[in-house]
């Protein structure tokens, strides 16, 4: 097939999008600036969690776009691609991962961060456990992990922009970079939300075009089947070899990303528990929508566009050749546009953690508004700085700890988040046990020890084992306190 | 040690009933999920696939069917026992 890159198109498109995304975060910024704010706790309330307003469309979107990232538009098809039907098996468990993050951490979670005044995500976790080894251990994991994970995203998008179109690399990469850092800087929570928002509804109209593009295409599904099958009778169906693949969805894409900061912190930032409800309904079926059509797309694309050297291409090879121009252009900012929504949001969590876990919890608990501010700027300055120079200079052993980033996370908060919630047995000898635990078993599982779990996915022991893990450091450990108790289940 | 009793915030009964219901929800669509895609597949030598609207059986059945299905047992579920909580 002719594969004429509308490159003119392209640049239009990311100019309009840029010129966009940085007038949302004006937008952000003179919303938040409105509000009236007498101290330096209401002032973090309006910036990094925007006041706790958002209604369920936009409650919806962003939560959407925070979780699901680049992975979901472009490395999953990718491993479509590859493998065929069972990836887009396996990924679909993620479709109701945004619902399940919404009941999970529910109604509870939400009043109970109002009620204490939580900003941050390891808020509830100083305040249910108590221990500064938790809160600590925390902090870190995201300071270190979460920054880690964000300057390789925008390294990874600027390179796939240059594969398929061209474009300079060092250029889009500044270009990607700048805009980001510029709208979620100045505009906050509500810069991030909004971009979300219309960054959803951009790709949710996407998802519709594409498809039908795809149907249009000569010779039809038949024709995609058939090569399929002539090429390799695996890609179609499930095989006991691929049958670990076709699971661990539920334990990579489903169950533990619930607990992630970036997604959760949105967890009590909504209105009303209709909002929130009605966005964990929706969120079903726009996950579903766009989780099925990208990696089923990534699957035809086997059979479309055979012999791609990166399947990492796949997606953006498949927009370029089958949509018209100028659709083209405006849908192939989509995967970035996946990217830049997940790592906002990132970037807010970091800076959160920097300024109202680290600083004011730790340096100065009595700061003041201008003070606050003036640590925040400094704080954003600084992440902005290194993510920067992460991008352009990338230490040797960044790749581990972005392999190990978001499964790493997930065994650490996982249960104590759950298990906090939920269990008023829990205390902090068990989190402490599970979160120190946790992160070196599921690096260690998956470096060393596949083998011994049938070559699962190193998640999935970790799960288990952690789970374990936590129960019964809990279990022989003292109770936790009354006061505590009170706190959490009390009026 | 102070084991005084005292007053529950009632809405975490409703919080926690729907933690639970959609938990309990989610495994049961990941069950059928698997059930579907994995008995038609599994069970068949290679090579033997029907194809229904362009894609694989299997496929059509748990990605396409069993998950709008699942989207409208989902409404119903919510629908039938979820309640509004003041936050």
């Amino acid at each position: 097939m002719e594969r004429v890159i509308p490159v003119f198109e392209i640049i239009i498109a990311m100019i309009i999008y840029s010129v966009i995304l940085i007038l949302l975060g004006y937008m952000g910024y003179k919303v938040t600036s409105k509000r009236r704010v007498v101290d330096a706790r209401g002032w973090l309330l309006e910036y990094f969690l925007g006041g706790r307003e958002l209604t369920w469309l936009i409650l919806m979107y962003t939560a959407v776009a925070t979780i699901y990232s680049a992975g979901t538009f472009i490395g999953a098809p990718g491993l479509a691609y590859g493998g065929g039907y069972v990836w887009p098996f396996t990924v679909s468990f993620q479709h109701y991962s945004a619902f399940l993050m919404f009941f999970l951490a529910g109604i509870r979670y939400a009043i109970l961060g109002k009620k204490l005044g939580w900003v941050s995500y390891l808020d509830f976790f100083r305040d249910r456990y108590e221990s500064r080894i938790v809160h600590i251990f925390g902090a870190l994991g995201i300071l270190i992990f979460i920054t880690a994970y964000i300057a390789p995203q925008f390294v990874a998008g600027a390179r796939l922009f240059e594969a398929i179109t061209g474009l300079p690399y060092w250029q889009m990469l500044l270009l990607f970079l700048l805009i980001v850092l510029i709208y979620t800087w100045i505009g906050g929570f509500r810069a991030v939300v909004y971009t979300d928002l219309f960054q959803g509804i951009l790709m949710t109209i996407g998802a519709v075009i594409i498809w039908a593009a795809i149907i249009a295409i000569p010779g039809g599904f038949s024709q995609i089947n058939e090569t399929l099958l002539k090429t390799d009778p695996k890609l179609v169906t499930v095989t006991w070899a691929t049958l670990p693949t076709a699971i661990l969805g539920i334990f990579v894409f489903g169950l533990p990303t619930v607990a992630l900061p970036h997604g959760m912190v949105r967890c009590m930032a909504y209105k009303s528990s209709k909002d929130m409800i009605m966005a964990a309904i929706i969120s079903a079926f726009i996950v579903t929508l766009f989780s099925n059509s990208f990696q089923l797309w990534g699957a035809f694309t086997r059979a479309v566009v055979p012999g791609l050297k990166v399947a990492d291409h796949a997606i953006p090879t498949l927009i370029a050749t089958t949509l018209p121009g100028w659709v083209a252009g405006i849908m192939l900012v989509a995967p970035i546009a996946a990217m830049m929504s997940t790592v906002d949001s990132m970037l807010l969590v970091v800076a959160t953690t920097a300024v109202k876990d680290m600083y004011i919890t730790y340096v100065n608990p009595e700061a003041s508004l201008e003070r606050v501010k003036r640590i925040t700027v400094i704080v954003s300055i600084i992440i902005s700085i290194v993510v920067v120079f992460v991008a352009f200079y990338p230490p040797p052993y960044l790749e581990y700890l972005v392999m190990y980033a978001l499964g790493g996370l997930n065994a650490v908060f996982w249960w104590p988040f759950i298990g906090g919630l939920y269990w008023k047995r829990a205390n902090k000898y068990g989190a402490m046990a599970s979160m120190v635990f946790g992160l070196p078993f599921y690096i260690v599982t998956d470096r060393f020890l596949r083998p011994y779990f049938l070559m699962l996915h190193a998640a999935i022991p970790t799960f288990f084992i952690v789970g374990i893990v936590y129960i019964v450091a809990t279990l022989l450990t003292p109770k936790p306190p009354m006061s505590i108790i009170r706190k959490f289940w009390g009026k | 040690m102070n084991e005084e009793a005292f007053e529950e915030d009632e809405r975490y009964k409703e919080a926690t009933k729907q933690a639970k219901i959609a938990f309990m929800f989610w495994g049961f669509w990941v069950l059928v999920t698997l059930i579907i895609g994995l008995s038609m597949t599994l069970t068949r030598p290679l090579g033997q696939v029907n194809f229904i609207l362009g894609f694989p059986d299997w496929v059509f059945y748990s990605l396409i069917v069993w998950q709008i299905v699942s989207l409208f047992i989902m409404l119903i579920v919510i629908k039938m026992f979820f309640k509004e909580v003041p936050i």
